[in-house]
């Protein structure tokens, strides 16, 4: 059983468990700083012009639409073509729907590698929990059996889920983009670092769950630590485990990972913008506020310096 | 080949064999029927880019000095720069950011591409590799990303002449049908990098296809018509016209011009006035017969539908989408409906949408829905067996895919033609003609040649798939394209296959197949005669 209790290491091993707090608070900060950064570059998008689609109509059994104009109450923004974007919108969410109706197995590695995801940020989540729980409670006597005491089932649960589907899901990955030449040919170095991030994490967080720490304490314990600002020593192993988890994290803004939300503009705010510009809408003053800024293309056959409303009433 | 390999100085990157291209059905099934496409002179090739795909579709000259290179090449990266300014791009700054930024590379959407399958999958042609390109240029040249962050993400790229040219010319080889948008489960929009790169050309290098911008908006805006008919001439096709309608159905009908206070302007494509009269003649008739009040405007611009803005120039598209609000408005009408012309549709309805304020502001719509309302609510008397004989429906990705019209036009269908088949796939699912995004106009050195081998192949495979019951030439069969641009590349793309010929299968407007229905005319109105 794990044992947690003050220090009595080398500066070395307090420099490390301090590092590892550092980037533990770096990790977290920083993907929620680079994550808000990009949810208020989208939100404060200009208006675009329309350029819709119409996907979510794509099945013969639902009725096709009648015709469109940007005036008359729209067959398109019933409550009902809401709804079947909003459901396709969900089983693109839920089970990767496109992927599963067109590539089983690159469908099957990726759902795997999504639950490891998923697992892992929900195991943290609830170490997070516990070991907050542990902190508020004033206790300064902490043991092990405290710390491992609430939630632990479900955590064990998750880390077995998480590093098992992570391992598999990401080998299987990484092994179908080497091999299919069409995804190799457009897949970055850093795509297959995130893998071997992965990999390791969990390769790791397994060794740690069936040789050090079965009940996986000291990770709630490293987090006890963090919260009162005094760090509790780390196995090497664990250490090592936490390391690349933050690394994993600090990663993540660096790759398109965040289309899990961007794409929920790009389908709302953009395919399926139908919103008509009617007098005294929003839209209508968004619309009026763009049209008066000023260009500088500079082709011939546009007068560089005009606003966009002079630019179109132009001629020549 | 490798992705930077379109920097690297070569003959072409891509050859196009007749054998990799994608088999047709019968009788085309045999490679002997197939049409070669032609090859450049050697003077072509040298005056203008070709070392793409071996197809000249823009025309892009070579420099003649380094200074002219230089110059080229600055300007192409200014433009680029542009593109991610919400004053000069507010435009389509949201999706193109999104489209560039967070594209997984899964290549699902590959299959969609009509110029990807039917070229073999030539890599040039697939639908992430111009976004590909154009994020790599983008990383190291604009957000000039350092040495190991390029290695990391896999953005070095080297740029020059050579990539440039190409990849203005790869930006016509993308119909913008946007069948790869809708199969993207991100939202990722590679249609739509077509559309940006074509932006910088012409909005910032002055370079377009001859036939978009000189021939094509500055023409209509100077002229009237891209088609270069002035309002003198359409005094005379109009003449004309009404003398054929005499001729066809034995009565004069008034055609309304510049009637002010009417409920509709109708706006026609003007290519319909020049090579298909009978649509606009059909609509003339049909809206004559129901008692609809109509008027078409002679001034300029006014009596041209078309927009070629909305597929390579922003400035272009509003230029001319205010110059035709403004003619309804001067004319009191109370609505635009835009007749059979897919572009049209969605430049003038949806994406002008948001360029027209004010007074400008009036309601368009398409005028599919009251073609239908008139079949469908028996406002004249049709006759259905009149139209006995195959036929099948292309959808406009404009009018089907990007707006939502789908089914006004297959409920006239269903009631005045017996023998109407459905394409597979077709409604939103459908495949591009291989003439979207101006292809359809575009006549420049061997670019019809291609247009009809590769980027309509899959148009071709499906007309014959869905004719193969009656595929002899003695039944005749008629392809109903409710577009004036899609009708164009149907026409050359049949021509090109002698498909009239050989398996008997015409083609033509919506309009014309309710006309020819109409109980009270005494011949047919539908002529087969091929044109
Ligand atoms: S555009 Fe969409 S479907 Fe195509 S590769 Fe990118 S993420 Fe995948
Ligand atoms: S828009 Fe159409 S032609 Fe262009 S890449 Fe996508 S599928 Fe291909």
């Amino acid at each position: 059983m794990f044992e947690a209790n003050t220090f009595s290491k080398s500066d070395l091993g307090l420099t490390m468990d301090i590092f590892l707090i550092l980037l533990t608070c770096f990790a977290y900060i920083f993907i929620l700083v680079a994550y808000s950064a990009k949810i208020v570059k989208y939100a404060r998008m200009p208006i675009h012009l329309r350029w819709e689609l119409f996907t979510a109509t794509k099945t013969e059994k639902k009725p096709y639409h009648h015709g469109l104009t940007a005036f008359e109450a729209q067959p398109f923004q019933s409550s009902r073509w809401r709804l079947s974007n909003v459901w396709s919108f969900l089983k693109e969410y839920l089970w990767f729907h496109s992927y599963l109706s067109h590539d089983k197995t690159y469908w099957c590695f990726l759902y795997i590698a999504h639950i490891g995801f998923v697992s892992l940020i929900i195991f943290q989540a609830v170490c997070i929990a516990t070991a907050l729980g542990t902190f508020l409670a004033h206790d300064q006597t902490i043991t092990a059996e405290r710390a491992t005491g609430s939630l632990v089932a479900l955590r064990i649960l998750l880390a077995i889920i998480s590093f098992a589907a992570g391992i598999i899901g990401n080998i299987g990955l990484m092994v179908y983009r080497i091999s299919h030449r069409d995804l190799r040919l457009y897949t970055p170095p850093l795509t297959f670092i995130g893998y071997c991030i992965s990999i390791c994490t969990c390769l790791i967080g397994f060794i740690l769950l069936l040789t050090n720490d079965p009940h996986f304490s000291g990770y709630v314990l490293f987090f006890v630590g963090m919260f009162q600002i005094k760090p509790i020593a780390v196995s090497g192993l664990l250490g090592l485990f936490i390391f690349l988890n933050m690394l994993h994290l600090i990663y993540l803004p660096f790759t398109p990972g965040f289309h899990y939300v961007t794409r929920f503009f790009a389908f709302f705010n953009v395919l399926w913008d139908t919103r008509p510009n009617q007098k005294g809408s929003p839209v209508e003053k968004a619309i009026g506020q763009v049209m008066g800024k000023k260009i500088t293309w500079s082709a011939p056959h546009i007068k560089s310096g005009q606003t966009w409303e002079q630019a179109a009433k132009h001629r020549s | 080949m490798r992705i930077e390999d379109i920097s690297k100085k070569s003959d072409q990157i891509i050859k196009i064999r007749q054998s990799d291209l994608l088999p047709l059905p019968y009788p085309y099934n045999n490679p002997e029927k197939d049409t070669a496409m032609r090859e450049l002179s050697s003077d072509q090739r040298e005056r203008y880019e070709a070392s793409l795909d071996g197809v000249i579709g823009v025309g892009i000259q070579r420099p003649s000095s380094k200074a002219e290179e230089e110059l080229f090449i600055h300007k192409f990266l200014s433009g680029l720069a542009k593109l991610f300014e919400k004053e000069n791009n507010w435009t389509f700054l949201h999706p193109l950011y999104h489209s560039l930024e967070y594209c997984v590379k899964c290549q699902i959407c590959n299959d969609s591409c009509p110029a990807y399958i039917a070229s073999g999958r030539k890599e040039i042609y697939r639908p992430t590799y111009r976004p590909e390109v154009l994020r790599r240029i983008v990383d190291k040249y604009i957000k000039k990303k350092n040495r190991a962050s390029l290695k990391l993400t896999g953005s070095d790229i080297e740029l020059n002449w050579t990539l440039i040219a190409r990849l203005g010319e790869l930006a016509y080889r993308c119909t913008l049908c946007r069948k790869c948008t809708q199969a993207c489960p991100l939202g990722i929009d590679n249609g739509l990098i077509s559309h940006e790169i074509r932006k910088v050309f012409s909005q910032e290098m002055g370079i377009a296809p001859k036939e978009l911008h000189e021939q094509g908006t500055v023409q209509q805006l100077k002229v009237g018509s891209s088609t270069g008919i002035n309002p003198r001439a359409l005094e005379n096709i109009i003449e004309f016209m009404e003398n054929d309608i005499e001729e066809k159905i034995g009565r004069k009908i008034k055609i309304p011009v510049d009637k002010k206070g009417a409920e509709i302007l109708l706006l026609h494509n003007a290519g319909e006035f020049m090579s298909w009269p009978e649509n606009t003649e059909a609509f003339a008739i049909i809206f004559d017969a129901a008692g609809i009040d109509w008027t078409l405007s002679s001034e300029t611009v006014g009596y041209d539908a078309v927009n070629y803005g909305v597929w390579y120039d922003d400035i272009q598209l509003a230029r001319v989408a205010t110059r035709q609000a403004e003619i309804a408005r001067n004319l009191g009408v109370k609505k635009i409906n835009v007749g059979e012309c897919g572009h049209a549709h969605k430049a003038m309805i949806v994406v002008a949408d948001r360029v027209l304020t004010g007074d400008l502001n009036i309601p368009r719509e398409s005028a599919l829905p009251i073609l239908r309302d008139i079949v469908v609510g028996d406002k004249i008397k049709l006759d259905s067996s009149r139209n006995n004989f195959p036929i099948t429906l292309h959808d406009p990705c404009n009018m089907v895919r990007l707006m939502g019209i789908v089914e006004p036009q297959r409920e006239i269908l269903k009631k005045i033609c017996p023998q109407f088949l459905e394409m597979e796939p077709h409604g939103v699912d459908n495949y591009c003609c291989g003439g979207g995004s101006g292809f359809a106009i575009m006549q420049s050195m061997n670019f019809p040649d291609w247009r009809s081998a590769v980027s309509g192949r899959i148009k071709l495979k499906q007309i014959l798939e869905v004719f193969q019951d009656t595929i002899s030439p003695d039944v005749k069969k008629y392809v109903c394209a409710p577009c004036s641009n899609c009708k164009g590349q149907i026409r050359d793309l049949l021509n090109y296959y002698n498909v009239w010929d050989e398996c008997g299968i015409f083609y033509g407007g919506l309009a014309e197949l309710i006309v020819n229905a109409m109980i009270d005319l005494e011949k047919p109105f539908i002529e087969w005669e091929w044109h």
